[in-house]
């Protein structure tokens, strides 16, 4: 950093941004979000919230046999203001989606969500020309983070959804400073 | 006798052997609320209630009931044939079952009944334009779909 020859010129916006560039950030804060998203990413607290079979897997998911409680995601919250990650179990039909909609921008950031089953990937069985029922896969409503394949997915699939969820929280900041 | 309460409303009746119902038959829609006011008198539900676009073979909607009770005899089917731009009467305020079956023929055929509490959509989202169970059905563009 040679900041002897930059040319301040007072209230200057260009300088300031040049100088930004070049000193970097005053202060620090990759430590404390690292230690954020940890702390995120054994904690997800889905929203509870079922649409249709893939509900009765996430349920099983849920319960003492597979038991999210031990990766931290088994705190389903019947408030969306308390949810961090939307699990979309089941077939989403239209006259759902904009209560989903809602649900979804209920929720406080950050927030993921993981499309389960055939279904919210992109319609599934109930996908053909001219249907009028469905909505042909969760992303035209909400951004998705983790895609579950699987009709219904075992809750085994289910975990390893939660843990590249975990991945992908640990592995970088989503959101921008 | 039912058969016979019914006879006045009732054209082409088949028994039971020939149609597997102990009364199928046909009547006018006009008269519907009378003929579900008799299955009630004598112990009848509504167990179904549905409708066919006959309109490019026959040109009617053709509305069909099933009443059915615990007890010989059974289940009994009256269907009435409806020229597309009629309306209906509703049996609703007779049979409280018959709300939520209009309201799904309305939002799958668009069939107006007449003296409906609360005619509305029920499987569609409300701002839909169209009924997706008639023959010509095209669906409008969709944000939720693929294509």
């Amino acid at each position: 950093m040679k900041q002897k020859d930059l040319p301040l010129v007072a209230g200057d916006p260009k300088n300031i941004e040049e100088l930004r560039e070049q000193i970097g950030p005053l202060v620090h804060m990759d430590m404390l979000e690292n230690l954020l998203n940890h702390a995120r990413s054994r904690s997800l607290w889905p929203l509870t919230f079922g649409l249709a079979c893939c509900a009765i897997e996430m349920m099983a998911a849920g319960a003492s046999r597979f038991d999210l409680d031990r990766i931290g995601a088994g705190v389903f919250r019947p408030s969306a203001r308390q949810a961090d990650v939307m699990i979309l179990a089941g077939t989403i039909s239209r006259k759902m989606a904009p209560a989903i909609k809602t649900l979804w921008d209920q929720m406080p950031a950050p927030k993921w969500a993981i499309a389960m089953g055939g279904c919210t990937i992109d319609g599934g069985p109930f996908k053909y020309p001219g249907q009028y029922a469905i909505v042909e896969g969760a992303d035209k409503i909400v951004p998705v983070d983790v895609y579950v394949p699987g009709c219904p997915p075992r809750p085994e699939a289910l975990f390893a959804a939660l843990f590249k969820l975990e991945e992908k929280i640990k592995a970088g900041k989503k959101f921008n400073r | 006798m039912i058969a016979d309460k019914l006879s006045s409303f009732i054209r082409d009746a088949a028994p039971y052997p020939e149609r597997g119902y102990h009364l199928q038959g046909a009547a006018l829609p006009c008269n519907l609320p009378q003929i579900a006011g008799v299955f009630l008198a004598e112990g009848f539900h509504l167990e179904m209630l549905t409708c066919q676009d006959r309109r490019e073979t026959d040109r009617v909607f053709r509305l069909i009931y099933q009443f059915n009770r615990y007890g010989a005899p059974q289940r009994h089917v009256i269907s009435a044939d409806l020229s597309p731009d009629a309306t209906a009467p509703s049996i609703a305020a007779i049979f409280p079952a018959a709300d939520w079956y209009e309201r799904e023929i309305f939002d799958m055929y668009g069939v107006v009944f007449d003296g409906h509490p609360d005619l509305k959509r029920i499987l569609m989202e409300e701002d839909y334009v169209g009924h997706p169970l008639l023959k010509n059905f095209v669906d409008p563009p969709s944000p939720y779909r693929s294509e």
